[in-house]
């Protein structure tokens, strides 16, 4: 008994190792770029949260590590991000670049961070507001600005055109109207992604918006307190508008994800929904023959109040205690100005870049936003300067009065002690 | 003299016999969540090369200011509640027909089972689609209310929500558990009592309830464990919602590190239920012990 | 007469709960259906049969993935963490479990003690003791971490059972002059094979699902990653790669199914070996 015991899982030992060694070398999956024979020194790591084209940008990577001596390893985790950056600077396994989400949630990283500010020739590759993006409290630039996205209210331009709307609603009451006709075309209005605490918050934030202030000023302004969200001027709008949601679209939006409600846009069940320019390839496959267009958000009864938000959503940095600092600001430079990357960006992801030049980007919402941005006629994000944590806490907040279980009174108050925290 | 080399002996060999098992222990659990003992009194945001020591703040700061921790510690335990007492009455029940070894019962067990294999984004997208499209189909066709409630997007339905999916996924294994503990009871006892004249029910609780004890003590053990220390079905389905009513204590204490940052109450948090967890079942373990018959 | 009625009642209690487990089939087959489907047509028409047959995405998936390295990785973690559990486990179950002192009661207390503590809670302070220990982003590292983690439940398992083995068949053993470790390999061990089957089956399954600890321990390796974590991937708050996921998820629930399928005739021949015997 014993001996047939030890003899079976000797075999079992050995055939695992066989197994091991074959695993061992064969190929790569989708998300492994190591590249080059395994004499190369030089071993950067990248840490990226991309979803998509995520092959082609191996590919490029792996195509500029070999022609650089550089073996390049390059890790895609879009799920459970933050688990995961946090746990590898734990470990000690800190990525030579590492990609972050632009405000509060980098800030936390900039102590690990290589300062840009005396790189000019890199800097003016850049656009300057993108440049803002990346900067610490003091000024100083540690990140490095990878694509814009934009986000509001998306809308299906051909159930607008079903309903007879010609005129894109920039107050309330316009807003009010537009849903009317959409019902009575028994189109349903809304679809809000209301399961999402991101999504309501998103939303939330174009009523934060002070477009005298800008986003920077508006959040340094509530960090110092010398403005409130009671104060704040489109704030209490916010509640009126959530009401209009709630009566025009169904009421089972508390249980719609970005999934549901993106897919509902896109198939022509809904007409409206709050999401970003991200989504554009989930609505190509979802339906390539939806025409999808961005209003401005109606935030009060002036319709110069409507307000499309843009900003740079990724920002980069570079380890600064990174073996191989040059190369890792060389990769880091390449992976953002490049003509391959550029194109990547513009083509493959469809984003528009955040270095100088003029873009033609794939995709209609892209394509939409940045005739906004041209004209000057979007704001920042307030929404990623929020204090970390902020946002799932206000996005159940607004779920809490949707469902009437608090006041707007109540939430705005509510609102304002998270943020303070 | 000899009697104490005897006692170094049996110690020795009772270090040999338990040692590697506990070496493995303290490595992946107990020295780590000995470490969170020392971050607790700090606040830290998890990155930072720098902590700030802030002594017993955090912990204060559970008892005094945190809604979201007490709300979570009462849907907690009101879910364990549910949970501990429907799945392991269904799956006693679900094991009384399949502890015999035949090739149908074999195949029930596998597919009780199934739903515990399966990866949970798969589940998730199932259940998804069964409380939205699949419902609202139902409801076309019966029209009974039931059908037409927003399931997950109320916070007193999406409690039942999670006690359906977790009760579903679970079941199979503590069907396996307790098949295993009741095919262990002698044919001899159970047949002995049916020429006895006892009936079905009564032979049941009689016998068959106290052999299997060991089974139950386990299950009970596992599912009040699993309970407490509810999280993916959260983390993946509900997102704590809808307006944090399906937020459970691990749920809370994972947001507090990494999305609020504050590794230091994430901790401090963690050692607080601990403790309550520890005094629980140990309560839980003396009651079923004592109730357990050797063999 | 009497047999004979208690016969047909319980044989329709058994159709009943064979019925009712269809329910717990139905997630395989929506799975399996949608797994064919295109990311739209998945969403709009959920429980509809696909419209076409083709094996094209899970020809993709498999190679895209790298399915036979993340099988081999998969493999190699499940084997060997299962191999770690069966040797140590029992060993502390069946000695803590015969030892009625107050110092083993300690001892196995603090061995199911982890039991009680959701891994969230301490799993950044894992990765900062695995990384002090410089075993981050190795299998070796991955695997012990494993280990440790299965063993709390099945040690709690396995005493349990020890209990159903005599004291008798032990003592006759030491009487005829075989020592203790003899025995505990030719006597004990046997017939705790119902539980360790049992043991075996859950660890198994655990360590070939898992996403998690994989996440963090090995976390940044691609080519050490496991089956489950790299499906995982696919997935973003923002986006999700049904279309390959799910073939994906269909192609590693086989062999689980199969294992477990085969695994059960084991545990229960133990058992009814045991009964009988004891």
């Amino acid at each position: 008994m014993k001996r047939r015991v030890l003899a079976s899982m000797l075999s079992v030992v050995l055939s695992v190792g066989l197994l091991a060694g074959c695993g061992g070398d064969s190929g790569s999956t989708g998300s492994d770029s190591s590249s080059g024979s395994s004499d190369k020194d030089v071993k950067l790591s990248v840490f990226d949260a991309k979803a998509y084209g995520t092959e082609e940008f191996d590919a490029i990577l792996a195509d500029y590590g070999e022609k650089n001596g550089l073996s390049i390893e390059v890790q895609h985790s879009p799920n459970d991000y933050d688990a995961l950056v946090m746990s590898r600077f734990n470990s000690d396994d800190i990525p030579d670049i590492l990609a972050l989400q632009v405000g509060s949630s980098a800030q936390q990283y900039y102590e690990y961070a290589y300062d840009w500010s005396d790189d000019t020739e890199v800097l003016e590759l850049f656009n300057e507001d993108a440049i803002a993006t990346g900067k610490d409290a003091d000024g100083n630039v540690m990140s490095l600005p990878g694509t814009y996205e934009t986000m509001g209210l998306l809308y299906n331009k051909d159930l607008f055109e079903q309903a007879g709307i010609t005129e894109l609603p920039a107050t309330i009451s316009e807003m009010e109207a537009v849903c009317e006709k959409l019902t009575a075309a028994g189109i349903t209005p809304f679809a809000v992604a209301g399961k999402e605490l991101w999504v309501l918050h998103q939303l939330a934030s174009n009523f934060m918006m002070d477009k005298s202030l800008e986003a920077q000023g508006v959040a340094d302004q509530l960090n110092s307190g010398e403005l409130t969200f009671e104060e704040l001027p489109n704030y209490k709008n916010l509640f009126p508008f959530l009401d209009l949601v709630i009566k025009y679209g169904s009421e089972k939006q508390l249980e719609y994800d970005w999934e549901t409600s993106e897919n509902m846009l896109a198939n022509g069940e809904a007409a409206m929904i709050q999401m970003g320019d991200w989504c554009q390839a989930t609505m190509d496959e979802f339906n390539p023959d939806a025409n999808l267009g961005f209003i401005p958000c109606p935030v009060s009864e002036n319709p110069e109040d409507a307000t499309l938000l843009s900003s740079v959503s990724w920002t980069y940095i570079v380890n600064k205690d990174s073996e191989h600092l040059e190369e890792a600001k060389e990769l880091l430079t390449f992976m953002l100005t490049s003509d391959e990357m550029l194109d990547w960006m513009c083509n493959v992801i469809g984003n528009v870049p955040a270095a100088q030049g003029e873009f033609e980007v794939k995709g209609d919402l892209a394509n939409e936003a940045a005739g906004y941005i041209s004209a000057g006629k979007t704001n920042g994000w307030i929404h990623t300067l929020a204090p970390t944590g902020f946002q799932d806490e206000a996005g159940a907040a607004y779920q809490n009065y949707m469902l009437g279980n608090a006041s707007a009174e109540e939430t705005t108050k509510l609102i304002q002690e998270l943020w303070n925290e | 003299m000899n009697r104490k080399k005897k006692k170094l002996l049996l110690g020795v060999e009772f270090g040999v016999f338990t040692f590697p098992a506990l070496g493995f222990v303290l490595f992946a659990t107990i020295i780590p969540f000995i470490m969170n003992l020392y971050y607790s009194v700090f606040e830290w945001n998890g990155i930072s090369q720098e902590k700030t020591f802030v002594g017993l703040q955090n912990f204060a700061k559970i008892f005094t200011n945190d809604a979201l921790f007490l709300q979570s510690s009462i849907f907690t335990l009101r879910f364990s509640v549910f949970f501990v007492i429907i799945v392991n009455v269904l799956a006693i029940a679900i094991a009384i027909p399949l502890a015999k070894d035949k090739r149908v019962t074999r195949v029930g067990r596998a597919f009780y089972y199934v739903p515990y294999i399966i990866s949970l984004t798969a589940i998730s997208l199932i259940w998804k689609f069964i409380f939205g499209p699949g419902f609202e189909a139902l409801f076309k066709l019966t029209d009974w209310n039931f059908f037409g409630w927003s399931w997950i997007g109320t916070p007193n339905l999406a409690f039942y929500v999670v006690i359906i999916m977790t009760v579903w996924q679970n079941v199979g294994f503590y069907v396996v558990i307790y098949v295993a503990g009741m095919i262990a009871v002698p044919r001899d006892v159970m047949e002995a009592s049916q020429i006895d004249g006892a009936g079905k029910w009564q032979a049941f609780r009689k016998i068959t309830l106290p052999l299997i004890m060991p089974s139950i003590s386990i299950c009970i053990l596992t599912s009040l464990t699993f309970a407490f220390k509810l999280f993916d079905v959260i983390m993946v389905f509900t997102k704590g919602g809808p307006a944090n009513s399906t937020v459970s204590v691990a749920y809370n204490i994972y947001k507090e590190a990494f999305t609020n940052s504050s590794y230091g109450l994430a901790t401090a948090k963690s050692l607080v239920f601990f403790v309550v967890v520890l005094m629980i079942t140990l309560i839980q373990l003396r009651v079923t012990k004592s109730k357990e018959v050797e063999a | 007469m009497r047999n004979r009625k208690i016969k047909w009642k319980f044989n329709w209690f058994l159709l009943v709960i064979m019925i009712v487990s269809l329910l717990w089939l139905m997630p395989l087959i929506l799975i399996l259906i949608n797994s064919f489907k295109p990311y739209n047509d998945m969403i709009q028409n959920f429980l509809a049969l696909p419209k076409t047959i083709s094996f094209e995405k899970y020809i993709e998936t498999w190679s895209l993935f790298d399915f036979p390295r993340l099988i081999g990785n998969t493999l190699i973690y499940t084997i060997f963490t299962v191999l770690g559990v069966v040797v140590c486990a029992p060993m502390a179950a069946y000695k803590l479990s015969r030892t009625k002192t107050k110092y083993s009661q300690f001892v196995f207390t603090l061995i199911i003690l982890p039991m009680m503590v959701p891994f969230q809670a301490y799993m950044i302070s894992l990765t900062r003791f695995v990384s002090m220990l410089n075993l981050t982003g190795t299998r070796v590292g991955y695997i012990l971490v494993n280990i440790g983690l299965c063993i709390p439940l099945a040690t709690f398992m396995i005493h349990g059972f020890v209990k159903g083995v005599p004291l008798e068949l032990e003592e006759c053993a030491y009487i005829d002059g075989a020592s203790k470790i003899r025995t505990y390999f030719s006597i004990v061990l046997p017939l705790l094979k119902p539980i360790l089957t049992t043991v075996v089956v859950l660890d198994t399954l655990a360590t070939w699902n898992d996403v998690i600890t994989n996440q963090l321990i090995v976390g940044s390796k691609m080519n050490a990653i496991n089956l489950q974590n790299a499906l995982y991937m696919q997935f973003s708050s923002q986006s999700a790669d049904w279309e390959h996921a799910l073939p994906g998820i269909i192609i590693s629930t086989i062999p689980s199914l199969i294992f477990f399928v085969f695994m059960q005739k084991h545990v229960v021949e133990g058992v009814t070996a045991g009964a009988v015997k004891g």
